[in-house]
């Protein structure tokens, strides 16, 4: 009824009257989704596996993206699709496929197991570097604009890498050439440090390289993690990110750097807002690796206890390891 | 930095944990990152700030004579007093179970991206309720076994999202834990158990992990529901779990926690999959236990008291389980090993602090539990932050109960299936014959 909502009338409406027209516009939405997913079942009973269905699915799933019984749906229908076509013909359909997943992932829901995981199907029916390479921009683009640490969207980064590295299609550093731009954009994104840990292993590992360019990339990384400690103290990725680094260190007998990164954690402390940031005081403990720094390590963990009450019972077990 | 507060004196009591509501600080460099967890900060800082100042306004000790029966009052003056603040922090039982149980009359639209989850709304109700010591209504057992039934799909076995839909291993687990909470013959009964052992194996990879449906995803997730209901119905078997425990292994991240799949960031809710589903097998050793601890005990916040999920994110109500659940598992897991790094209190996290979280920053006021304030609540929140609360007070014999005992004690649930403890007791003893 159109005259509720005339311009004309003045009155405040009655509260009644507003929860009425709502509750009847959502018992119709109700109605319709309902609808929706009764006729796409239907139609999965019948096997019509054809592009109507398709057009009716695309609805319902931006509806509701979760319900996973529909993107199986989805799959017999494309399975039997490309059936007879002729290249141009798939890829024309792949590439549609993509395109309305993305707009899910990106207008509907980011989040959605079940839209990642056909966006995995497709690629691997499509089996092409050059559009998996350019996933790598898609996913991108999500992280950026929405949120920089969806660890779907990473995972699914994650396989596209894996995939594209095993094809001989991307380095090790172009990789971290990437993760490095994510770690300046955003010091605390915890997933792009992650990535690069993954990074750094692979470039250090015994396949990967010689013992002195793992030294060089490991005295390189160091350096890395100092720089973004030295921009934030406060940074709690830095903090973890030099744990793995630095055990990584002492794995590859990397004892020098070790110091070195303790004696440079020890200058950033000589500052007094400096020297009881607890992310500090953890990465002195962390790098307070030979003998002769037992004494400053205790002394560290009994600050930590000091400033950081929740978590004494762990500094408290840090101390008894050692002995 | 300034020394930290003293903790509020009252008449002698002493607090026995500090209040640390100092916001944390970005070295002048502000983030995206850092202005969140500022603002999430700042909200809980007004909330505790004004819990801790029903102290300053108490008067008087409080008596034993004035509530509680005999054996509580008892146990009161067995512990230490309790300051004003925290005996006026009650678990607002009766909001929380009408919000629970109108979930299972009526859900509004918005509702309509659970349509493929409503096991898990049954689980989340009737577990939460179970946990507040909530008796179900004849009517109601009767009407949530009937629907679970029709999940069911015996062609293939396993329950689906709704009737008709295909199975899945989410609302499977779902489905049996909400049948085992029930508990009774009539319940256990619905579960097809050879259909469904018949469904785990079909999900079941090469690789070792099991897939959540038919062309679905295979993950921590998966693995851990199918194990969950595989081992509360006694069907576990050398075939179904071949290679899993290497593959669940292989999830644990550099950091030590555990990630959805070989190589992904360690996050909260797959850590305490992998690590349970694990445990479940016997293979927890194959773990860097260590580590995982460490990781875990990292994860709570120093301002808030709960956990987050992931370095460097938010506070979340719901990993007061993911996470929490961790260190009970751990305790058990690393005794069972004569390991001597479990400490003797076996607790390596502020039990108080999470409490007081999930007390004071996460009930909503029209019933039910929230992610964190500013956040609407939802029944998923109020199971895992229930779960959470009761992971918290359990152990050291109940004495970890946060506030008025007799309002908030909850029962104990279980650190792997994460139903009641009596409610796993009866379905494997069940399922055993």
């Amino acid at each position: 009824n159109t005259e509720i909502f005339s311009m004309h009338d003045r009155k405040k409406l009655p509260k009644a009257a507003v929860d009425a027209a709502l509750k009847k516009q959502t018992a119709e939405k109700i109605e319709k989704y309902k609808a929706l997913t009764k006729q796409c079942f239907e139609l999965r009973k019948q096997q019509a596996y054809t592009a109507d269905s398709l057009k009716v699915l695309d609805k319902l799933l931006f509806i509701n993206p979760e319900c996973y019984t529909m993107w199986n749906f989805r799959r017999e229908i494309l399975q039997t699709l490309k059936e007879g076509k002729t290249s141009e013909e798939t890829n024309k359909l792949w590439d549609d496929e993509l395109k309305y997943n993305a707009g899910v992932v990106e207008r509907r829901d980011a989040k959605c197991y079940g839209v990642w995981h056909h966006r995995r199907w497709v690629i691997n029916e499509l089996n092409d570097p050059e559009v998996e390479h350019k996933e790598l921009g898609m996913c991108d683009k999500l992280l950026m604009a929405s949120d920089c640490r969806n660890f779907h969207c990473w995972g699914y980064r994650l396989w596209i890498v894996e995939r594209l590295e095993k094809a001989g299609k991307r380095t090790n550093q172009q990789e971290k050439d990437y993760l490095i731009e994510k770690v300046a954009q955003e010091l605390e994104n915890y997933s792009a440090w992650h990535y690069r840990a993954r990074a750094i292993q692979q470039s250090t590992s015994s396949e990967g390289a010689t013992e002195e360019a793992a030294s060089e990339i490991i005295q390189e990384e160091l350096d890395t993690a100092l720089q973004a400690v030295a921009t934030q103290i406060t940074n709690q990725s830095a903090a973890f990110y030099s744990k793995w680094l630095l055990a990584k260190a002492e794995e590859l007998g990397e004892k020098e750097a070790v110091a070195q990164f303790l004696d440079n954690c020890s200058e950033l402390r000589e500052d007094a807002d400096a020297k009881d940031s607890k992310w500090l005081l953890l990465m002195t403990v962390y790098s307070a690796t030979k003998e002769e720094n037992a004494a400053l390590r205790d002394e560290c963990l009994d600050k930590l206890c000091e400033i950081d009450p929740k978590h004494v019972g762990y500094y408290n077990w840090c101390k008894a390891q050692r002995k | 930095m300034k020394p930290l507060p003293k903790s509020a004196q009252v008449d002698g009591a002493v607090a026995d944990d500090v209040l640390d509501l100092r916001l944390s600080g970005d070295d002048g460099h502000a983030t995206h990152s850092s202005r969140e967890q500022r603002r999430i900060e700042s909200i809980c800082c007004n909330l505790l700030r004004r819990w801790q100042a029903i102290d300053d306004t108490a008067t008087g000790r409080h008596t034993a004579s004035e509530q509680g029966d005999e054996e509580e009052n008892k146990q009161d003056q067995q512990q230490p007093e309790k300051s004003a603040a925290e005996r006026s922090t009650v678990l607002l039982v009766e909001r929380h179970r009408r919000y629970l149980l109108g979930a299972l009359e009526f859900l509004p639209g918005g509702f309509k991206a659970l349509d493929a989850s409503r096991p898990w709304i049954v689980y989340w109700v009737l577990h939460s309720l179970d946990l507040m010591r909530t008796p179900v209504q004849a009517s109601l057992r009767k009407r949530v076994i009937d629907f679970l039934g029709r999940c069911q799909n015996l062609d293939s076995g396993g329950f689906g999202g709704g009737p008709q839909q295909q199975s899945h291993l989410a609302p499977t687990y779902a489905a049996v834990n909400a049948l085992c909470v029930l508990g009774g013959e009539d319940a256990y009964s619905v579960i097809d158990r050879r259909k469904l052992y018949a469904f785990l194996l079909k999900m079941k990879q090469p690789n070792g992990a099991f897939s959540v449906c038919e062309g679905g995803e295979a993950d921590t997730r998966g693995t851990y529901t199918a194990l969950s209901v595989a081992s509360l119905c006694n069907i576990i078997t050398p075939q179904l779990i071949r290679g899993t425990a290497a593959w669940l292994a292989s999830c644990q991240s550099h950091e030590g926690g555990i990630g959805g799949e070989p190589g992904n960031e360690a996050h909260g809710g797959y850590t305490f999959c992998g690590a349970a589903a694990l445990a479940l097998i016997g293979e927890h050793q194959r773990l860097d236990l260590n580590r995982l601890l460490q990781w875990a005990a990292s994860r709570q916040m120093r301002l808030e008291g709960g956990f987050q999920g992931r370095t460097n994110k938010l506070v979340d109500g719901c990993y007061s389980f993911w996470v929490g659940a961790l260190f009970p598992l751990l305790d058990l897991l690393m005794q069972s090993d004569d390991n001597k790094s479990a400490t003797p209190s076996g607790w390596k996290f502020d039990v108080r602090a999470l409490q007081r979280y999930l007390l004071v920053c996460c009930q909503s006021p029209h019933g039910g539990l929230r992610d964190k304030p500013g956040k609407h609540a939802d029944h998923y929140h109020t199971c895992y932050c229930l779960s959470g609360l009761s992971i918290a007070q359990s152990g050291a014999n109940g004495a970890n109960v946060f506030g008025d005992r007799g309002a908030n004690a909850l029962r104990p649930t279980n650190c792997l299936y994460n139903i009641s403890e009596r409610a796993t007791e009866a379905a494997l003893s069940y399922f055993s014959k």
